[in-house]
């Protein structure tokens, strides 16, 4: 199946199909934006995005707990206001752990994503832009890549390795390079016999030059896009991993160990906000991104097929 | 035996059990055994065969209802003769006197389940398939020590040893069928690895893979009378959940096997008709290892090599808070390295005293950095510890650990990785063996016979290229442990060697290079209506299924 | 068209070579391996008997040639023996296939089901509030981590109502026969199936509407409609046809989760399957087992591929692969 992509590099896109009304004229980054904003749930998610972005970050160092410190005197209490999302067997507040988690959730999330990109960029843009022999051993990577079923391959690796915020980062990074690598590839292989660039190269722009400023910017908006719907992946599979036990070691909290830790606590004890709260924050941050990318697939291009990609 | 208990912890804990044992007493004071009926035993991890001769797995502690060994040991540690005719002793003429040469003599009329006669040819044979280099057996350290084996009559056995074997009590704890074996090469893919022949009250015959093993009476089992059951079938269920629920509903007499994490639960349980009966005194203890060595190399480690550090840590561990808050009591304390079977030292643990920790680290010249963790020479208190992965309450515990060393500004990072990093041998690169670890943590030293167990300590058993089989891992050097050791092992007599053991604990407990948490509890469960069932046996109630029968 | 198949076939060789190669070494180079003696049994197995069983396993070998003896064996049909419980590999997986195809075939069947006529409904009725309902609901059935989800089932249903069991597939107290076993091992699917359904249907929902939306806009249903055509002949004989062709090719490239698309809720749920066996073999640095599961794994993704483009070319008149 093939990949279809907009041949041209981003230009004002009508935000529903059928219309053709046309923008004045306005940097493109501007108008991007305003798209964006269009876009009410994007721009929701991307609020919310932004506020627990903020609580992740602030909430530790406001709140009054120690997220690792151990207390028996509060053990296992349900959510009170001295706790608002009740404690654990070590009677640690939910609430700074669930913050402090998300943080390094996130970032574990992040970093994968920010290894898939360049690396999916770097082979892309490689292969397309060389052609010939070197994309073609590329291109076989990728469908060696893709044969081997991601979340197992994550699995072993960090059964292997042992878990470590970096193990985990590779686990989850080395398998999401290829979507971005054939799109890139594609974009490349596109944009390479274009009349800009054929015109920059008569003018004797020196060939690296010609790839980074000027073939690159155009090809990257769908990474954008798998970019952003990756990092909702990432944040899944990193709580995966974590719920199966293959997460970053305790004391650290992730969203994805704490729902581990609670798997007996609520089908036996009942303590239902173990499971809840955490889960809820993936949920949160999953539907956010996800809004999000939706909104910047429309603004950059509404007319793209995306090949769904197996986990 | 002086048991190590908290005594005020055990009676106050074990109220209720000690109740039901009376129970259990007068209960088969009047209800006389009958013949007849079957149970269902749940198990929980099914393994690959049954034999114990060629399996180092769990479940094959169920073969032992077909299976008998020559000598059986009670809860105590003391042995006595099953297939055997008597114990081999000095007086008896069974060990000669320079220890070296040990007579067994067998039973007499006793036959395998199949009609054909047991006799010193089997013991020969089993001896011969564990030499056949061809053989994979798993059958134990004792046997290492075996120089030969000659058949002295029809009934009698007599074994030369290399050097003295403290385990000769140990060997022939499964026989092997001499008639159905072709050759001495032997591995675990043979028929009889899976489902053995033996003299036992039950006879394995059927095993569905993923569903069920099917064991029937023994109609030539050598007491007439015996079993009263008709069969016992092992039911697999790998759900520990379900299967425990299964108990608890009725539907499975007993679980093979319940660890400490579901006394809790058992407990709980009793006014449903779930029978406890709670091991006296500990059982296996976990311990912390501490890494002697600069990761492998024959230097001290940077931090663990100075003793104040040890026994600061020793002092700053909080483990009645780990018992009480971690365990909900079913633990105890404990702080000998001999801590089970005939040669037992009492030892108390190290008292919870962290303000006198903190003063022995500050003597020493370990001063608190800015980030509240000390350090001297510029080198940084901090430590991986390490254990096997997967375990809840052990995370638990762990990081009650990692606090009470922050507080004493030991820093401890969790870094928990499957069995196998942390066991696999020297060629694997096994993170034990290798020394390439700061703390270890897990189960050890739960045995009859220190032997085995205090020689893994040795100066020259700790691993290299040249020792790969090297058990000491904590690369424990000390001359005076080392002493006390080899004389009790130069010796078979008890009044030699229980004070030479005494001393090495002693010495042991002294130098730290290992730290005892707690010791846990071991309990059995079975249902009301299955009586006779005696716990007075090592490591299980499944050798004395003769004895069992139901009512009701 | 054959041509390109067999072509595609030939090529899947090298890649499943080349796969075979990175695993294998993979689990050749970390640390600690299959023969580590278990921590209660200590001091018990010596390092005699375990060199045994090295020499018995091949494990001291090179690594090449341990892989072409792997690899051999493979060909040859032989799996080899699992390290941990000695059985072969073959047998231990092929066990745990019927249990897994049950959760997953259940679930695909509930998907087929709900998200076919949904997505079509909600496509053929754009804008409508349908379409928002149902596409706002498969948005969130999207964003949903599975195992939340299945954590609180099993909070409401087992802690708190009762009604559902929460661990395997059948309940080990009762021997149910007939109507009896079907209805318990109903209760045992019900929560397990429902969290793979959730997110596989809010999935294929969106697909479903996107490709009709797709078709519908095309010129030919324009033609029809211009036609004077019946809403249900254009929906029903054109725009469904090629809608269909998408469709079914993701429904191909699915056939590999049909098989290890259930490891986290046969963990939460403790079911007996393929992605239970892969988690448990990789603490146990089980091999054999490992190597089976990947390899079949791998097999299944070339191949759903395979059939996925093949499908694509059959239905869709307008492909031809030279």
């Amino acid at each position: 199946m093939t990949l279809v992509v907009a041949e041209q590099p981003p230009s004002p896109i009508p935000a529903h199909r059928g219309d053709t009304a046309v923008e004045p004229s306005r940097s493109g980054w501007s108008r991007a934006w305003l798209k964006f904003c269009k876009h009410r749930l994007a721009f929701a998610g991307l609020m919310t995005l932004a506020a627990i972005g903020l609580g992740v970050v602030a909430g530790p160092r406001l709140l009054p707990y120690d997220p690792e410190r151990i207390d028996f005197a509060a053990q296992n209490q349900s959510p009170s206001l001295a706790h608002p999302l009740g404690t654990d067997e070590l009677g640690r507040d939910q609430l700074v752990r669930v913050l402090d988690g998300g943080r390094v959730s996130l970032s574990v999330a992040l970093a994968a994503v920010a290894v898939a990109m360049t690396l999916g960029v770097t082979v892309g843009a490689l292969a397309g832009w060389a052609g010939g022999a070197l994309d073609n051993v590329l291109m076989r990577a990728v469908d060696i890549f893709y044969s081997i079923p991601g979340l197992l391959a994550a699995i072993l690796l960090v059964s292997l390795v042992g878990p470590g915020f970096w193990t985990i980062v590779a686990a989850l990074g080395f398998w999401r390079w290829m979507p971005a690598a054939r799109l890139v590839r594609a974009g490349f292989l596109s944009v390479k016999e274009m009349d800009f660039v054929s015109a920059a190269r008569a003018l004797g722009a020196p060939e690296r030059r010609l790839v980074l400023r000027h073939m690159l910017p155009s090809v990257l908006s769908p990474v954008v896009v798998t970019a952003t719907l990756g990092m909702a992946r990432a944040i899944l599979a990193e709580s995966a991993l974590s719920f199966l036990g293959l997460g970053l070691q305790p004391p650290q909290a992730t969203w994805g160990r704490m729902l581990y830790e609670a798997q007996t606590v609520v089908i036996h004890d009942g303590y239902w906000w173990r499971g809840f709260f955490p889960g809820l924050m993936i949920f949160l941050c999953i539907l956010s991104v996800n809004f999000v990318g939706d909104g910047l697939r429309d603004v950059f291009d509404p007319r793209t097929v995306h090949r769904p990609q197996s986990d | 035996m002086t048991a190590l208990l908290d005594r005020r912890r055990f009676l106050a804990g074990a109220a209720t059990t000690t109740l039901t044992a009376t129970g259990l007493r007068s209960r088969t004071a009047h209800a006389a055994p009958v013949r007849g009926g079957r149970i269902v035993i749940g198990l929980i991890q099914e393994p690959g065969q049954l034999n114990p001769f060629f399996s180092g797995q769990s479940g094959q502690g169920l073969a032992y209802l077909a299976v008998e060994p020559l000598f059986q040991a009670d809860a105590r540690g003391a042995y006595r003769p099953v297939l055997a005719a008597e114990v081999p002793t000095l007086a008896n003429g069974g060990i000669s006197r320079d220890f070296l040469t040990v007579t067994y003599k067998l039973r007499p009329g006793v036959t395998w389940s199949d009609g054909k006669p047991f006799t010193a040819e089997d013991v020969l044979f089993t001896w011969e398939v564990y030499r056949n280099p061809e053989s994979a057996p798993q059958a134990g350290a004792a046997y290492q020590f075996i120089e030969s084996v000659t058949l002295s009559d029809r009934l009698t056995v007599r074994v030369k040893m290399k050097r003295i074997n403290p385990l000769y009590l140990e060997l022939w704890d499964s026989v092997l069928a001499k008639h159905k074996y072709e050759s001495t090469a032997v591995t675990s893919k043979h028929e009889q690895a899976r489902l053995p022949l033996g003299t036992g009250p039950f006879v394995a015959t059927e095993w569905k893979a993923g569903d069920a093993i099917v064991f029937k009476r023994n109609p030539t089992y050598r007491d007439p009378q015996k079993p009263y059951l008709d069969g016992i079938t092992v039911k697999i269920t790998p759900q520990r959940d379900a299967a425990i629920a299964s108990f608890i509903a009725g539907q499975l007499e007993t679980v093979f096997f319940f660890v400490s994490s579901d006394l809790p639960t058992l407990q709980a349980a009793q006014p449903k008709g779930v029978h406890l009966a709670l091991q006296e005194g500990p059982s296996h203890v976990e311990w912390l290892w501490l890494n002697l060595s600069d990761h492998g190399e024959l230097r001290p480690h940077p931090v663990l090599g100075d003793p104040t550090v040890r026994e600061a840590i020793d002092l700053g561990i909080d483990r009645r808070a780990i018992i009480d808050k971690i365990l909900q009591g079913f633990g105890l304390l404990s702080g000998s390295f001999i801590y089970s079977g005939w040669a037992v030292v009492e030892i108390p643990p190290a008292p919870f005293d962290p303000t006198k920790a903190n003063r022995l680290l500050d003597a020493a010249g370990w001063s608190r950095g800015g980030d509240g963790v000390r350090q001297r020479g510029g080198i940084r208190a901090s430590l991986r510890y390490q254990t096997i992965s997967g375990d809840r309450a052990r995370e638990l515990y762990q990081q009650v650990v990692q606090q009470n060393m922050k507080d004493l500004g030991i820093e401890l990072k969790i870094q928990n990785v499957p069995s196998n990093t942390i066991f696999g041998g020297w060629k694997e690169g096994g993170l034990y063996a290798r020394g390439k670890y700061d703390v270890l943590m897990s189960r050890a030293g739960y045995v009859i016979d220190p032997a085995n167990w205090a020689s893994q300590w040795l100066g020259d058993e700790i691993p290299s290229d040249a020792v790969p089989g090297g058990q000491n891992r904590v690369r424990y050097k000390s001359a005076e442990f080392d002493a006390a050791v080899r004389e009790a092992m130069g010796t078979l007599d008890p009044a030699v060697g229980k004070p030479a053991y005494a001393r090495a604990a002693r010495t042991f407990a002294k130098d730290r290079p290992a730290l005892p948490l707690y010791s846990s509890r071991w309990g059995w469960a079975w249902r009301n209506r299955l009586q006779g069932v005696s716990t007075n046996y090592w490591q299980g109630m499944w050798r004395g299924a003769a004895d069992w029968y139901v009512t009701g | 068209m054959r041509a390109y198949l067999l072509r595609r076939l030939l090529q899947a060789v090298p890649l499943l070579f080349g796969i075979s190669v990175l695993l294998f070494v993979a689990l050749q180079m970390t640390p600690g391996g299959p023969l580590a003696v278990a921590e209660d049994v200590q001091g018990r197995v010596t390092a005699e008997d375990l060199q045994r069983l090295r020499n018995r396993y091949g494990l001291d070998d090179p690594m090449y040639v341990q892989y072409l003896r792997w690899a051999g064996d493979l060909l040859r049909g032989d799996w080899g023996t699992s390290f941990d419980t000695g059985r072969p590999v073959l047998v231990t997986i092929a066990e745990r296939v019927p249990t897994t195809l049950l959760l997953t075939g259940t679930a695909f069947l509930v998907t087929l089901i709900l998200s076919i006529p949904i997505g079509l409904l909600a496509a053929v009725r754009q804008y409508s509030g349908f379409d928002y309902a149902s596409t706002s609901v498969a948005f969130l059935g999207v964003s949903i981590p599975s195992f939340w989800f299945g954590l609180m089932l099993l909070y409401v249903f087992t802690f708190l109502l009762g009604w559902l069991p929460s661990v395997g597939l059948s309940d080990p107290r009762h021997d149910y026969t007939g109507w009896a076993a079907a209805g318990d091992l109903a209760r045992h699917l019900v929560m397990p199936v429902a969290v793979l359904a959730l997110v596989s249907t809010a999935t294929n929902t969106r697909y479903v509407r996107a490709a009709m939306l797709d078709v519908i806009g095309h010129d030919y249903v324009r033609t029809a409609r211009a036609k004077g055509l019946t809403e249900m002949a254009v929906v029903g004989k054109h725009a469904v046809k090629n809608g269909a062709i998408p469709v079914v090719t993701i429904l191909a490239l699915e056939i590999p989760d049909l098989f290890i698309g259930a490891v986290i809720t046969e963990s939460i749920f403790a079911i007996p399957g393929m992605g239970r066996l892969f988690v448990q073999s990789a603490s146990l640095r089980d091999y054999p087992v490992l190597m089976g599961i990947l390899m079949t794994a791998s097999v299944l993704v070339i191949v759903s591929n395979l059939v996925a483009d093949a499908l694509y070319a059959l239905l869709d008149p307008r492909i031809r692969y030279r």
